[in-house]
């Protein structure tokens, strides 16, 4: 058995606080309690605190303290972290609408999946998904909790501009893209929020430790 | 204010400054500089300090005509710059007056040259800095890389300030980084070391790897011996340092670069070290790499001889010009032998 948390670097400039290896919110709340309990005791000390699943990824300059200082600091952390009380999750309401020329995909995740487009309308929309965490392109939101009913594999051939707002379904995965980019997801449906907006503070429409549901309009 | 009009693009011309820091957790990458040691070298020579932002040019370079007096100079891949078509030196500040027009030309060595001006490039900052992102658009002028005709906004320095900085000597040649098309990285191995055989360890650090045409800011491909993962080749998406080198399926490693996205599900076999990145960064396609392994502690203490090698640099010259805030108000203080 591994014992966690497991502290590794990552380069000369990186630390990573590793919890178990799964993706659950029991782990994430520890990484999200780590990163919160950072950034209110030594908020100028870290150039990036980066969540994800199970581990926090501590960016530090070597100039102000050596690998092991940071070590030990960051196992008394986790030890003050634990103690904290979870935060509330944020619940986001994300309009949504469903199939369409924006939800190209819809009917083929119906078929799939032996539904009807009601059926994985109904599903996907009924569910509140965690934000476990943001990464990949600005703003884009790795949720959790998709209802295996309407699971759907990635499109064999990949589209060349997915717009962006567009609500999709890969394996096992729910997701909105933020950007105009290329993907192989299946969009189902699309969102008009802007996800990352460069001009607005903050540019981000979403954190960890969000809740988001789709409401169909 | 001074400025400069872009009359030619280079290949891929971007305003860039030592990057963004603080947003990764939200999905923005930091970007900056590539060669961030290039760029510092610039902006120490112009007497800027470390954070201004300046132009970083790609294998070709673009034809600037400036609409005010200043002084620049320019650093990094051996770009053949010329002033009035007359060639000039590089890491040296050259005064440039207005309707004076910079050309540089194809890269003879290296990747990525670097324009610093005095007073740095003046563009919006966005979230902190004024480095361009391309994919987010954001920084730069519009987010973008720079566009025929575009008006760059530049700090501006009194005449005799400028006339000042074109005085002082050449700097010492060890400033001068040497470029090469083949280089050994130092890493740092893990985080994931533990889902690559011995035999991948062993071969990462024994055989050479070749920079693939498939490389720009976001990553560097690579081609070589393939490396086995012991275990699937995915890990649980997590975030990434600048340098990391990820192991896809195919195993044939990629190096995450500054534009790199700020997670990543494949296993990490080892992080270049921060002082060995400005090597990649003039690494050319079909340039070849080694690697090896170095303990944490051997790559701080490169860092900090680096920052120290900087520091005196900036000391010895800011001793002649600098500025100073008095009252809220700016000055620019020149100090000369009598």
């Amino acid at each position: 058995m591994e014992s966690y948390p497991r502290f590794l670097p990552s380069g000369d400039c990186g630390l990573v606080v590793e919890f178990e290896e799964e993706i659950a919110r029991t782990v994430n709340d520890k990484v999200l309690a780590l990163q919160a309990y950072l950034m209110q005791a030594n908020p100028r000390v870290f150039r990036e605190l980066i969540p994800s699943y199970r581990a926090l990824l501590v960016e530090y300059d070597p100039l102000y303290i050596t690998y092991q200082k940071l070590e030990a600091y960051l196992h008394h952390a986790c030890e003050q972290a634990r103690n904290s009380t979870p935060q509330p999750l944020e619940l986001i309401i994300i309009p949504t609408v469903y199939g369409g020329e924006f939800g190209a995909d819809l009917s083929f995740v119906a078929s799939y999946n032996s539904l009807t487009p009601e059926d994985v309308i109904a599903i996907h929309s009924s569910v509140d998904y965690p934000v476990y965490m943001i990464g990949f392109t600005p703003g884009f939101p790795y949720l959790g909790g998709l209802d295996s009913r309407i699971a759907c594999p990635r499109r064999a051939t990949p589209r060349m501009k997915i717009v962006a707002g567009s609500i999709g379904i890969a394996g096992n995965q729910t997701g909105i893209y933020p950007l105009d980019s290329p993907g192989g997801w299946q969009i189902i449906g699309h969102t008009s929020l802007q996800l990352f907006s460069p001009e607005r503070e903050p540019a981000v429409l979403l954190r960890p430790g969000n809740l988001v549901r789709f409401v169909p309009v | 204010m001074s400025s400069i009009e872009v009359l030619r693009r280079g290949l891929l011309d971007t305003i860039q400054d030592q990057g963004r820091l603080g947003y990764q957790q939200f999905g923005i990458p930091c970007s900056g500089a590539m060669d961030n040691y290039s760029l510092l070298l610039g902006n120490s020579i112009v007497g800027n300090s470390p954070d201004e932002a300046g132009i970083e040019i790609t294998m070709t370079g673009p034809r600037l005509r400036f609409r005010g007096d200043t002084v620049f100079s320019v650093t990094g891949g051996t770009f053949s710059p010329t002033l009035n078509e007359i060639q000039i030196p590089m890491y040296r500040a050259i005064l440039a007056k207005k309707d004076d027009i910079l050309e540089l030309g194809t890269a003879l060595q290296g990747m990525r040259g670097y324009i610093a001006f005095g007073g740095g490039v003046q563009s919006p900052k966005q979230m902190g800095s004024r480095s361009t992102y391309m994919l987010g658009r954001i920084g730069g002028l519009g987010g973008n890389p720079l566009q025929i005709g575009d008006i760059v906004p530049l700090g501006s320095l009194p005449y005799k300030h400028l006339v000042c900085l074109t005085k002082r000597n050449a700097i010492a040649n060890d400033f001068i980084p040497v470029i090469e098309d083949e280089v050994i990285l130092r890493v740092i191995l893990g985080p994931e070391l533990e889902r690559f055989t011995e035999q991948a360890v062993s071969n990462f650090l024994r055989y050479e790897y070749c920079l693939t045409s498939q490389s720009n800011r976001m990553g560097l491909r690579l081609a070589g011996e393939p490396l086995s993962h012991s275990r699937s080749a995915d890990i649980l998406s997590a975030g990434l340092s600048l340098g990391a080198v990820q192991v896809p399926g195919h195993g044939q490693p990629i190096i995450m670069m500054v534009d790199r996205q700020t997670t990543g599900g494949y296993p990490r076999i080892a992080n270049v070290i921060s002082v060995d990145i400005p090597k990649l960064a003039q690494l050319r396609p079909g340039g070849r790499m080694r690697f090896q392994a170095v303990d944490v502690r051997v790559a701080h203490s490169l860092i900090a001889q680096e920052d120290q090698k900087i520091d005196s640099l900036r000391r010895a010259w800011g001793s002649t010009a600098y500025q100073v805030t008095m009252d809220g108000q700016r000055f620019s203080v020149v100090v000369e032998e009598i």
